[in-house]
This record gives C-alpha cells, sequence and structure tokens, in this order.
C-alpha cells in the first residue's frame, strides 16, 4: 500500500470515528492526527492483552465470545 | 535584597505570627508584593490578571478584623494568588484561552471561596497552558508564557506554571494549582517549591474549569510543606460539598513534627530502572534523598508495583484524558474551533477518535493499575519517586517537542486518586531544581506531609530563592551552596 492509499484509508476510518462527536475532519487533518492515533492503537492493544491475562480467563462468557468468535 | 523584598519571602506561618501579635501590617505585606510584582512580572509573566485594588480592599479589611480582635487564623492577611482556571466572582477567568478571554463569573470557585473565608488577599489570577491541559502552547499567543525564575529561558512546567513560577520569585506566599498530570507536582518540581495534589475530590473541584472529571485535583501550592498544610487544611474546612463520604477538618499541620522514624517508605526501584530517560542528575538528587530518608530513620524497601509500566499506564490515561477532555470541550470546540491553539486543538481532535468500547477498556485498565498500587500499600506506608524525569527545558525545547508523552510516574496517582507531594531536592549543576515526590493511600495527606516534612527540614533546599536582582536577567543561578 503507498501513502497515499495508507493515509487515504486511515482518514475515512477517523472520519468515520470523529463523525458520531459532530467533528469534521479533513484529510490534513487526518495526516496530522494519524501518528498519535496509531500509537493509542498499539497502548489499546497491549492493554487488551494485559486484561485478557488478568480478567478474561476468569469469565466462562469470554471463553465462550473467543471460541464464537473464532467460528 | 530589599526588606520589602524580604517580607516576600517570609513563609506564611512567619508571616501570620507577626500578623497575629500586629508587627506586620496585611497592607504592608499586600504593597509588598504588589510593587515586587510590578516590577518582576513583567520579565517573568506569573499572572494574567493583576488584581490591585480588590487586594488593597481585603488587605485593609483584614487589618481591621485583626486590630478588632477578629482573627481568622494563619492565613488572615496572607497574599496568595490563583490558577486562572478557579472561578473568581467579578474578576475575569481565563483559563489561558481565546474562548473565555473576556468571561467574568458570578461565583467563586469552591476553593476560592474557603480562600476568602480563610481571610487570604487574593492578589489576581495566575498563568497556566491552554485550558491546563499540559504544556504551554508555543503557538498560542493570548497571553505571555510564565518563566521559570531559576533561569528565564528554561519554563516553569506545565500546567500551574504561573501558580509554582509566582511562589519561586516571591510574588505571592501561596497560591492554588490544579493537577490532572502532574500539573502542581511537575511545576513545582521546576521552581523548587512545594506542590501537593489531594486525594481525589478531598479539595472541591466545583468552579473549576474541568480538563478531565476523573483525572482533575485542586491543590495548595507554597514554598514549605508546613504553609501547604495550613492552606489544605482551609481547603478542607467542615469536609468539601463534593463527596459527603471525605472526611471533615483535619489539623494537619499537627502531624508534621512526628518524624519520619518507623515509616515504611517503598522505591519502585525495578519501574525506575525501565525509565531510560531518566536524567542523571534527577538520578543523583534522588539516590541522596533516600539516603536522607534512611538516615532520618525511615525504612526504605523496594516495592514492586504491578502491572506499573509506561506503555500501561499512557495507554490507560491518554485513552481517558482524551475522551473526558474533548467531552469538556466538544461544544465550543464544534462552534470555534480557530479560537484554540494548534496544539491543544489537535488534542482534542484525538479525544474524539476514542471510542466507548476503548474508554470502557482504559477504565478497566484504571482499576487493574489502581489495584496494583493499594496493593503496594499493603506493605509500605508511603512511595518515594523523582517528581519529573528531568530537569526544567528550554523554551527551545519545548518549542522542538511541545507534547512529549512523558512517564507514568505522576499519572500512575491521578489514576488512582491517591495523595502525592512533591518537595524541593535539590538542583542540577547549572542551578535548575529538582524534587522528589512522596505519595500515599487515600486520604493519608497527614503521613504524606509527616515525611515531607521531616525530609524538607533536613535539607536547605526550601531556604534558598532565586537571584532576581537584574530584571533583564537571561539567567539566573541559586544562591552559593546549592548543588547536586
Amino acid at each position: 500500500m503507498t501513502d497515499s492509499q495508507h493515509y487515504s484509508t486511515a482518514w475515512v476510518e477517523l472520519r468515520e470515528r470523529a463523525r458520531w462527536t459532530g467533528l469534521e475532519l479533513s484529510e490534513e487533518d487526518a495526516r496530522d492526527l494519524l501518528p498519535y492515533h496509531n500509537q493509542h492503537r498499539r497502548w489499546l492493544e497491549s492493554l487488551r492483552r494485559v486484561l485478557g491475562e488478568e480478567e478474561e480467563p476468569a469469565t466462562e462468557f469470554s471463553a465462550a465470545n473467543s471460541r464464537n468468535v473464532r467460528k | 535584597m530589599s526588606a520589602s523584598d524580604e517580607l516576600c519571602y517570609l513563609t506564611i506561618s512567619q508571616a501570620a505570627n507577626l500578623i497575629q501579635q500586629r508587627k506586620l501590617s496585611p497592607v504592608g505585606l499586600t504593597e509588598a508584593h504588589l510593587a515586587r510584582i510590578e516590577r518582576l512580572d513583567g520579565e517573568l509573566s506569573c499572572f494574567i490578571t493583576v488584581a490591585a485594588d480588590a487586594a488593597r480592599s481585603s488587605a485593609r479589611a483584614a487589618e481591621r478584623e485583626i486590630a478588632g480582635g477578629r482573627y481568622r487564623g494563619p492565613l488572615h492577611g496572607i497574599p496568595i494568588a490563583n490558577k486562572d482556571n478557579l472561578a473568581t466572582a467579578g474578576l475575569r477567568t481565563t483559563a489561558a484561552s481565546r474562548v473565555h478571554a473576556d468571561w467574568v463569573p458570578h461565583r467563586d470557585a469552591e476553593s476560592v471561596a474557603r480562600m476568602r473565608a480563610a481571610g487570604t488577599v487574593l492578589l489576581g489570577k495566575l498563568m497556566l497552558s491552554e485550558f491546563a491541559f499540559g504544556y504551554a502552547d508555543p503557538e498560542q499567543a493570548l497571553f505571555p508564557e510564565a518563566r521559570n525564575p531559576w533561569n528565564t529561558r528554561h519554563v516553569p512546567g506545565g500546567s500551574s506554571s504561573g501558580s509554582a513560577a509566582s511562589l519561586a520569585a516571591g510574588l505571592c506566599m501561596g497560591s492554588l494549582g490544579g493537577d490532572t498530570g502532574g500539573s502542581i507536582r511537575g511545576p513545582a518540581a521546576n521552581c523548587n517549591v512545594v506542590g501537593l495534589k489531594p486525594t481525589y475530590d478531598l479539595v472541591s473541584r466545583v468552579g473549576a474549569f474541568p480538563a478531565a472529571w476523573s483525572l482533575d485535583h485542586i491543590g495548595p501550592m507554597t514554598r514549605t510543606v508546613r504553609d501547604n498544610a495550613l492552606l489544605l487544611q482551609a481547603l478542607t474546612a467542615n469536609g468539601t460539598r463534593v463527596d459527603a463520604r471525605t472526611p471533615g477538618a483535619t489539623d494537619y499541620a499537627a502531624f508534621l513534627e512526628r518524624g519520619a522514624a518507623g515509616l515504611r517508605v517503598g522505591v519502585p526501584a525495578a519501574y525506575l530502572e525501565t525509565l531510560p530517560d531518566l536524567d542523571a542528575a534527577v538520578s543523583e538528587v534522588f539516590a541522596a534523598a533516600l539516603t536522607c530518608l534512611e538516615g532520618l530513620g525511615a525504612n526504605v524497601v523496594p516495592v514492586d508495583i504491578i502491572h506499573l509500566e509506561t506503555d500501561l499506564v499512557n495507554g490507560v490515561y491518554w485513552t481517558i484524558l482524551r475522551a473526558e477532555v474533548f467531552a469538556a470541550h466538544r461544544q465550543t470546540l464544534l462552534a470555534r474551533p480557530e479560537d484554540y491553539g494548534p496544539l491543544l486543538r489537535r488534542r482534542l481532535r484525538l479525544g474524539a477518535l476514542v471510542t466507548a468500547e476503548e474508554y470502557l477498556l482504559a477504565q478497566r485498565g484504571r482499576s487493574l493499575l489502581r489495584r496494583g498500587l493499594l496493593r503496594a500499600f499493603d506493605q509500605v506506608d508511603l512511595l518515594v519517586t523523582p517528581t519529573t524525569m528531568r530537569p526544567p527545558r528550554t523554551f527551545d525545547e519545548m518549542n522542538r517537542d511541545p507534547d512529549p508523552l512523558g512517564s507514568g510516574l505522576n499519572r500512575i496517582y491521578n489514576l488512582a486518586g491517591v495523595p502525592a507531594i512533591s518537595v524541593p531536592a535539590g538542583f542540577s549543576r547549572d542551578g535548575l531544581p529538582i524534587g522528589v515526590e512522596f505519595a500515599g493511600r487515600p486520604f493519608a495527606e497527614a503521613t504524606v506531609y509527616r515525611l515531607a516534612y521531616a525530609y524538607e527540614q533536613a535539607n536547605p533546599w526550601h531556604t534558598m530563592h532565586p537571584d532576581l536582582g537584574s530584571v533583564a536577567m537571561s539567567s539566573t543561578r541559586p544562591r552559593p551552596g546549592a548543588s547536586g
């Protein structure tokens, strides 16, 4: 994927997220926000992992969730 | 230093004794501060608004009351100033923003009202970063940025920049600040003053413009620990309106003389070793602080805080912060985006991208971090860490990187809502202040003060003031003897 395609795809995602709040993002806004948003995403992935290790195995419900996602 | 300037560096406790004995006039003390502000603040830019006439009127009223035998207590007639995101009736409250550049509230913030009720004299409103959200925005030019009195090429730190710098410069005797992720403690460390972030909601947030509801704390800033305890006592008199569960008034000053002997003080050594950006001067000062605490009889031990790692704290902290700050600003951001500085505008827009699922994920992470921190307090009475990763940056450094992520050092205490204080701990070799931070269990402010006071009294740092003899200075240095 080229940089241009990457930003176009990302712009759509960021625009969709912001739209629910009433905020209109231009493509230029998306370029400005994307590095920060990507870092945010990495942090949350790490947080999901930690929470998964700490809390998820303890619940039958979440284990069932995981199985159903795989199906 | 002239006699008038020396008055401005009295501690509140010293001034209060003199006022009570009628050896010092609140009017004279206020005039000395107003004259010093007039002389120095053009360079330091600590104040957004100086309320000279109102201050003189309050000082005269205090003097009349005291002469009439109606002495209210140790803050009566004491000149203070407040961060400009705390509402003041009849006095412009801007939050250093274009959005509220001309707002004059009808009512005082609860914290401001309590300071008035204690008899303080309000000198004016202090500089902060725009809406108290991080460091001052280099492109936000509505008000000049506050400068660090120890070296005006350096920042005082954010967001309570004016609250810390004004104390260091002798422009007020106490101030109120706000702390969402270190905004009281960082500037306090950078300016060689004392700053307390109390337990969440111990001090009312009513009338304080919110940065992030679940992380915001209002707290006292002073030049000594004893003075800080006096301010907190006034701020918490008769409990708070916010939360009926909070305890009522505590005589915090009564705990100060109990000493450090026997206190178990934990050092999160494993976490500190993971911080590659911890400055050598900060490490050196911190090591000296630990030696000092052991010398005072504290039992200093390494302690593990489960899950405390920078990426995890940052992920939880920034997700909650961005979402809450966006929520606080949504209406005005959508209507008047051009009235926000570019740095804050970006931060707010990032908040618009946080989904409800992500916010809740972060809140679950916050519970995990809080549990880990409280578990550490099963083993120790207090935790000790450096307040900041490095001495204050220069304005040039800040302009190159205005949006540093920082470590989790301070933020874990905001996420957990526990009390934490920064006290002066020494200087870098080029004369820049460095602080050390003590944190305790929820509502353990008295114990936090107890250790902070013992440490403060064993060291000379709180007695040192910047040399501001030349207003046109480009660099000031601590007085002889202040080093490492």
